[in-house]
């Protein structure tokens, strides 16, 4: 007869109990964070950062507590003791998923296939940050606004939608390039700073009871539809009600969230003006955040085979016409270039120059507090992906392996930071597509979506065990 | 009779037309020589099975008949609701208070494919709801100050209210396209309360009714519910209203107005030739002539500029209102050919009208602007909205020549023939070593030549587009091609029919489309789209067959065939296909 340390320590017994403790572990996790007392709402910024590296394998290589940041990654090097930083994985999905190029790549944060509509470039299914924004919402944890996707809008190819964040099998989120036009759509109950209150008042009135007409028009007009109009008009009429909502709800005291003046507007596509909307764009994700008007924010650099340029005063060189059409200094015709050291110019320019704009955005994270006093940072996931890859040795303007990957914050204590993480895309390409999957779902449920084990149809089960402490 | 063509596609499935006449929709290889199909033709498809084919019972079994059995492909699956457009939120705000927003400051439409904008089934998304807030918020504020005046309340207190609640009754049912609900009323009373007699507070109040207006789902879609027919109860017709504001927004893009709304409540609609008339008075005015741009605009795959993106080189030595007059420039040449003795869909092809325009001179005058010799030279024919920058440049790359996109926008938008995307890497398929000396043909033949994978689908729409090899992408004429050699723009392909187009030059090109029934036939197609806001279905084989006979009759004249399609039967109806929607695979 076993002793009851032989059962304990039996095969089966120590089977079983591991089984238990990868499923309790989301719970785990969260009892332990909420263990520390009152905590701040968890948030998440997805970045997406069009095309790739193409000739540098990045972010950081070594060990993982023993590391160094490659040289076009630099900027990201003083928030070293935040960030977890993988190399080496691939794009969502990767060998599992029929698209590949930028019609995979394009896709990152959906891990659908593309090819909706019959257009290669338009995503099959909707991006996790619609997935944890209306769980959000409908869990009554979302803030005035359940998502917000905002950043750069430029034409990828003919025929392509080429937006990154998808609402539905084929509809891609066009985002918000304007920050005067995003802040507008945020403060909408700021009259301005020379409105008397009455004038506010009278302001916030008109508008709640034109929404309030709105509102059971939208109602009246579903049921009108029947189940039809159930399908196409539950979103549109939520939105309505979280527009209401937003008007009465009375935004949080504190300095983050006192009455700020709009952004001047600007020829906000410009790229003389591109370092002012980052920064302006950084500073209202930090507001939105602070002042919980969401929790959810998307941002894309720019869209699938972007032609986004940067200031003059980078001296991006001109590339020659390539074979898709495009030339100049943009960031897309170089990587259809072969390597030279122009070509790796533009790469390095590029590549430091979202680094410099995702660090800038960790420094506004850190330094601005939330509601409880803590910086914004402790509570929310950062995630930079990039739509493709980089290799010294490979020449292949649509790679999708050796694709760079950035977490920033502990999540609470969530996740272990200060570290590198090295994926398995030179030997393992669809486990890297997986773990790339994973990642994502790491971040769902981080945000509270314990049941969510997948995403799309990547066939990724759970969460990237590697993140975590 | 046209020889039944049946090709092999991904699904492996196949479409016959009325008249025997199969579109394929794939890449595939064409099989022309198929028995013409009889009663209930049929088509041997992929795999030796046979799958049901588009039968048109009745349909003409001779002439002119085409298949323009174009697949549909959604945004969504199509629907009883339809999401106004930009264009006609434009036009309907403009009708209303005289006034309207940019349409780029309106969320932008998803499009996908060369067809017309679809708008059945199309919802707003969230962020889309957000960003429409803020604009019809800030038109309101614009507008609010005009339409007070032309309210005519210009009152103190409760008379003032009791006086905007009435002018705001008979506003609000033209808007919004529907009578007054009981409860709006009292909706309507809230917000005006705001109202004091004071001219801020007063402002704000119509700001408020405003915004509740044109925020409504009521006025941001249209619906075609219907109601049970008389005859046939399974059947749906429209509502007098509902057909009113779809005959209103076919004719001009803006909702009915007091002439058309009487002749819908007396009945009168329901006669097809009332319809047409209608039509007709509509089509004359100044937003009935928008509309018929904007369809050969959509037609054209024209709708939106894209001189913006071109590489900044193309567009030295041209005027800073380039795009903005490139776009007016081709209305304009629209109108002319519409309004005048050929208003034809040949003659759309083929008017030279335009090219003396000042804005055409910018571009056919000898230059070097954009680092080559461009300027039209006299071998050289410019002719036909193919030809003409706004049409041009929306299907251009940012640099070079552009003739796959060219070809493969001419194939599907002006024969109706789909053309399946490049399988994944294909252009990792590319030879690269281009023999040295190759002139752009040549060079881009040799490309394209790595196997049948790459040259059966080339073969459907290269060489429509080497035809046009030699524009730049903002429609100059490049006078030599880059290896010094002459260009060669000749070709040949075979529409779907059968047929044979051959050119030695983009004129001939552009003449052979003109002619082509196909063609005529497809720009029905389109337009019949455009007025369902879906793509066509088997169901609306009979109602594709009488428009290809108006066709022939009126020799593609386009106003005949806007009121073909205005005065048909069908028109009364929901524009919801009777059967499920076959979307591609």
């Amino acid at each position: 007869m076993k002793s009851r340390l032989q059962r304990l320590l039996s095969r089966r017994a120590l089977l079983g109990n591991t089984a238990l403790l990868a499923l309790l572990a989301p719970v785990a996790r969260q009892l332990k964070a909420h263990a520390a007392g009152p905590q701040s709402p968890r948030r998440v910024i997805l970045i997406f950062s069009p095309n790739g590296p193409m000739r540098a394998t990045g972010p950081a290589s070594g060990t993982e507590t023993d590391f160094t940041f490659h040289d076009w990654w630099q900027p990201l090097a003083r928030h070293k003791a935040e960030g977890i930083f993988m190399s080496h994985m691939a794009s969502t999905g990767a060998g599992k998923l029929t698209a590949n190029g930028h019609a995979l790549g394009g896709q990152t944060y959906g891990g659908y296939d593309a090819g909706a509509n019959g257009d290669q470039y338009a995503q099959n299914g909707e991006t996790i940050d619609q997935v944890i924004g209306k769980r959000l919402e409908q869990e009554g944890r979302a803030g005035m606004v359940r998502s917000l996707v905002w950043g750069n809008v430029a034409n990828s190819q003919s025929g392509g939608t080429g937006d990154a964040f998808c609402a539905s099998p084929g509809r891609n989120i066009t985002p918000e390039s304007s920050p005067t036009a995003a802040w507008a759509q945020l403060f909408t109950s700021f009259i301005g700073p020379g409105a008397t209150p009455t004038e506010s008042l009278a302001v916030v009135t008109r508008d709640r009871s034109a929404l309030d007409f709105v509102i059971d028009d939208c109602e009246a007009l579903k049921t009108a539809l029947g189940s039809e109009g159930v399908a196409l008009l539950d979103d549109h009429c939520t939105t309505l009600r979280t527009l209401e909502k937003n008007l009465t709800t009375p935004m949080l005291s504190g300095r983050a969230c006192g009455r700020r003046t709009p952004p001047p507007d600007r020829d906000w596509p410009n790229p003389e003006n591109r370092d002012l909307q980052t920064a302006t764009f950084n500073d209202l994700i930090a507001i939105t955040l602070a002042c919980e008007l969401s929790h959810v924010i998307a941002f894309q650099i720019g869209s699938q085979a972007a032609r986004n340029k940067v200031a003059a005063k980078y001296r991006v060189p001109k590339s020659p016409k390539a074979d898709s059409g495009d030339s100049g200094p943009a960031h897309h015709p170089w990587t259809h270039q072969p390597s030279s050291p122009e070509m790796m110019l533009a790469m390095r320019i590029f590549t430091t120059t979202y680094s410099r704009q995702v660090a800038a955005l960790i420094d506004k994270l850190k330094s601005t507090k939330d509601a409880l006093g803590k910086p914004l940072l402790d509570s929310t996931a950062v995630l930079w992906l990039s739509e493709l890859g980089g290799d010294e040795k490979i020449e292949d303007p649509h790679i999708t392996k050796s694709v760079p990957a950035v977490l920033f914050g502990s999540g609470q204590g969530t996740f272990k930071t200060g570290r590198y993480l090295r994926g398995p895309s030179e030997s393992d390409y669809a486990e890297a597509g997986r773990q790339n999957a994973q990642l994502l779902v790491s971040l769902i449920q981080y945000m509270g979506l314990s049941d969510v084990n997948t995403v799309g149809v990547t066939g990724a089960s759970g969460p990237l065990a590697s993140l975590y402490a | 009779m046209r020889s039944a063509a049946c090709v092999k596609w991904r699904a492996g499935r196949a479409l016959l037309a009325p008249g025997g006449l199969a579109l394929c929709l794939a890449c595939g290889t064409n099989v022309p020589n198929a028995a013409a199909p009889t009663t209930h033709p049929t088509a041997t498809v992929a795999n030796n099975t046979v799958a049901p084919a588009f039968a048109a019972p009745g349909a003409p079994a001779e002439g002119h008949q085409q298949a323009f059995a174009r697949l549909v492909d959604f945004s969504g699956k199509p629907s009883a609701l339809r999401r106004l457009s930009r264009d006609e939120l434009v036009a309907t705000l403009q009708s209303l208070t005289g006034l309207a927003p940019e349409r780029g400051d309106l969320p932008e439409e998803q499009r996908a494919g060369h067809h017309p904008l679809r708008t059945s089934g199309v919802s707003l998304i969230g962020s889309e709801v957000g960003k429409l807030f803020q604009v019809i918020k800030t038109f309101a504020v614009q507008a609010a100050p005009g339409m007070l005046t032309q309210s005519g309340c210009a009152l103190t207190g409760q008379a003032q209210r009791t006086c905007l609640l009435g002018w705001y009754q008979g506003f609000s049912e033209r808007a919004l396209r529907r009578a007054q609900r009981p409860n709006e009323r009292n909706k309507s009373e809230a917000t005006l309360a705001i109202a004091d007699g004071s001219p801020g507070r007063d402002r704000v109040a119509m700001e408020g009714l405003l915004i509740a207006t044109f925020f409504a789902p009521s006025f941001l879609y249209r619906t075609e519910i219907g109601v049970a027919s008389d005859d046939d109860p399974t059947e749906k017709v429209l509502t007098p209203t509902e057909l009113a504001v779809k005959l209103s927004y076919f004719a001009t893009l803006a909702p009915p107005d007091e002439a058309l709304l009487l002749a819908a409540q007396s009945g009168k609609l329901a006669h097809g030739s009332e319809r047409v008339r209608q039509w007709e008075r509509l089509s004359e005015t100044a937003a009935g002539k928008r509309a018929k741009s904007v369809l050969v605009e959509e037609w054209l795959g024209a709708a939106e500029s894209k001189v913006s993106r071109k590489s900044p080189m193309y567009l030295r030595k041209l005027r800073g209102d380039f795009a903005h007059n490139m776009r007016t420039d081709a209305d304009n040449f629209i109108d002319g050919v519409l309004s005048g003795p050929d208003p034809s869909v040949g003659h759309l092809l083929t008017g030279k009208e335009y090219v003396e325009s000042p804005l055409l001179k910018q571009l056919i005058a000898p230059s070097t602007a954009s680092g080559v010799p461009t300027g039209d030279v006299p071998e050289f024919e410019r002719l036909g909205l193919l030809m003409h920058p706004q049409i041009l440049s929306s299907h251009t790359k940012e640099d070079g020549a552009s003739p796959f996109q060219l070809g493969y926008f001419i194939r599907e938008a002006l024969l109706c023939e789909k053309v399946r995307p490049p399988p994944g890497g294909a252009s990792a398929l590319a030879r690269k070593d281009v023999p040295s000396g190759s002139s752009m043909r040549e060079s881009l033949e040799y490309r394209t030549s790595a196997g049948p994978t790459c040259t059966k689908c080339h073969s459907l729409f290269a060489p429509l587009g080497y035809a046009f090899m030699a524009f730049d992408p903002v429609g100059r004429w490049v006078t030599a091609d880059p290896s010094g050699k002459p260009w060669d723009l000749a070709g040949h392909i075979i529409p779907g029919d059968g047929s044979r187009l051959e050119f030695q030059t983009p004129a001939e090109l552009v003449r052979e489309l003109a002619a082509s029934p196909i063609v005529q036939a497809c720009f029905a197609q389109t337009a019949l789209e455009w007025s369902l806001g879906r793509g066509v279905s088997r169901g609306d084989a009979s109602f594709v067959a009488r428009l290809d006979a108006s066709v022939k009759t009126h020799e593609a004249s386009v106003p005949e065939i806007m009121k073909t399609i205005v005065g048909a039967p069908e028109f009364m109806k929901p524009s919801i296909p009777n059967e499920p929607v076959q979307e591609l695979p």
